[in-house]
């Protein structure tokens, strides 16, 4: 995880003193536990099977702002703002996508954008009513009857912020939908992670990004799967039951379009930060930006549970002005500390080509390229 | 661990298995249920934990799945016009608001990590999901907090 100089509130303060109510029935419930086993009497409940939550693969929330380009850069933008550099070469990418477009039900899908960097691959699919008409939609994954709408829609629907999505459907004069568009990749890429999230625009519509971090993608030339496309008719008098009534599973194939460069950046002393020397930096330019594989050993003394202060190592210009992020890595960054004390940090910064230079803690490490 | 023991840590975890429980059912009636079949199935299955020093995790994620559980069952009973019975008054309102905007699971994780301390290893027994997904997770929820809270 990237170091974020926000600081996270103590989260506790959100929740209230556990009722003395609650807490006895369950201090009950094991009393009765205990005399019900000691007594040899058969448990009155059932078993049932953990239910895993196996679903969580979509978290990202939906968001709202106006659409005037495309929803991959409007969604990094709303999120990240200028902290995140989008290149000029994904934009390429991203205008040269072929558009896809697919009607299912009463609503039209349209694949708009696709962007792929050799590890991440980002599709972008807008939602719009098939008939041109005013309609509500909203990313399956967002869509609770009780909860509240993210306070981004209703500033945009000028609803009361805490509204719930049960109550927009009650006072909508329009169809609501809750919609899904995913793309699922051929299995031979080896997805290992996803992301998905959708963002809300004032014309109605709503972009659906996904997400997904391929580990084997090898000389392929092009990136080929299928969308998974739904669409639920929210009923006002019936929020919690929405059936699947429309779904369509199309073939898509992408081109696949990464030009890579690489580089061996030397440090030119010894480069102290966070408790590590900062030994070696290796550079890798994508479409999406630079990925970055740094090498560190961890000063004497330092325990192994403090590794995770790699992710507060700055990677600056020869100027000192730090990097800003990328999309690379979906916004994520790991480290491997199997070798203690070395640890080797991943992460990516969003930078147009390889800097002649990389300063940490005002060491800078020059460049050496290995792969032109 | 002995029965004594398993029954201390498991009172000693009441204050979380709440906030796990109401952050996801957010009333009281249902977040007893939840601590209640939590406990009966912890009970039931405490031969099922291998390591002691993994308990928070492995009762976290019982409380996860039986809130769940209800959560569903609720979904399909729950008249329209019940209003059930609110969570007690929590120290920080704003931070209570901003949080329950947030996608349950977004809600879930960031509890999880930063309020009851668990870290990726736990996380990933909780949510059986590679640590780097976590991490994702746990960022992108964070900075939709951070959104909230502007």
């Amino acid at each position: 995880m990237r170091h974020d100089p926000w600081d996270m509130p103590d989260l506790r303060r959100a929740f209230g003193p556990m009722p003395e109510t609650c807490r006895s029935k369950l201090l009950d419930k094991i009393q009765e536990c205990k005399k019900e086993e000691q007594e040899m009497i058969k448990p009155r409940k059932v078993f049932r099977p953990l239910l895993v939550a196996a679903v969580l693969v979509l978290l990202l929330s939906t968001v709202a702002v106006a659409a005037s380009q495309g929803g991959l850069k409007l969604f990094m933008d709303f999120w990240y703002g200028d902290r995140i550099h989008l290149p000029d070469a994904a934009q390429n990418v991203l205008e040269g996508a072929q558009a896809y477009t697919w009607t299912v039900g009463p609503l039209t899908f349209t694949v708009e954008e696709a962007l792929w960097d050799g590890q991440t691959v980002y599709v972008s699919t807008r939602v719009t009513a098939a008939d041109g008409q005013k309609a509500i939609f909203w990313h399956d994954d967002d869509y609770v009857p009780d909860h509240p709408v993210q306070k981004y829609e209703c500033e945009i629907m000028g609803l009361p912020i805490g509204t719930t999505y049960e109550q927009v459907v009650a006072q909508a004069t329009v169809p609501c939908y809750r919609v899904m568009a995913n793309l699922a990749v051929d299995e031979q890429f080896g997805v290992s992670d996803g992301m998905a999230g959708s963002l809300r625009n004032e014309d109605g519509s709503l972009y659906i990004v996904n997400a997904w971090a391929l580990s084997n993608a090898g000389d392929a030339a092009n990136l080929t799967g299928h969308m998974e496309l739904q669409v639920w008719e929210i009923q006002p008098d019936q929020p919690w039951q929405t059936v699947t009534e429309n779904q369509l599973q199309p073939e898509v194939s992408f081109p696949i379009r990464n030009t890579v460069t690489e580089a061996d950046y030397i440090p030119t002393a010894p480069a102290l930060a966070e408790g590590f020397t900062v030994t070696a930096i290796h550079a890798k330019q994508t479409c999406t930006g630079t990925y970055l594989t740094v090498t560190c050993t961890a000063e004497e003394g330092l325990a192994k549970d403090s590794a995770g202060k790699v992710y507060d190592i700055s990677f600056c210009d020869e100027a000192g002005v730090k990097f800003p992020w990328s999309i690379g890595t979906m916004l994520c960054s790991n480290y491997n500390d199997e070798a203690w004390p070395v640890v080797v940090l991943e992460t990516a910064v969003g930078l147009d080509a390889l800097p002649e230079a990389i300063t940490v803690e005002g060491v800078v490490f020059h460049r050496q390229m290995t792969r032109e | 661990m002995d029965d004594l023991s398993f029954e201390r840590q498991l009172t000693d975890c009441a204050d979380m298995m709440y906030r796990i429980a109401i952050s996801l059912l957010k009333n009281t009636a249902d977040c007893e249920d939840a601590l209640q079949e939590s406990a009966l199935k912890a009970w039931q299955s405490r031969h099922t934990l291998k390591d002691d020093r993994r308990f928070h995790p492995w009762l976290a994620r019982i409380v996860v799945n039986e809130s769940y559980a209800i959560l569903r069952h609720r979904k399909r009973r729950l008249p329209l016009d019940a209003v059930p019975e609110p969570a007690s008054a929590p120290p920080d309102p704003t931070l209570a608001l901003a949080l329950s905007r947030l996608p349950e699971k977004a809600r879930l994780l960031l509890l999880l990590h930063y309020a009851e301390g668990m870290d990726y290893d736990d996380l990933q027994q909780v949510f059986s999901l590679p640590k780097a997904t976590l991490r994702a997770r746990v960022h992108r929820a964070k900075e939709m907090l951070r959104k909230e809270l502007i």
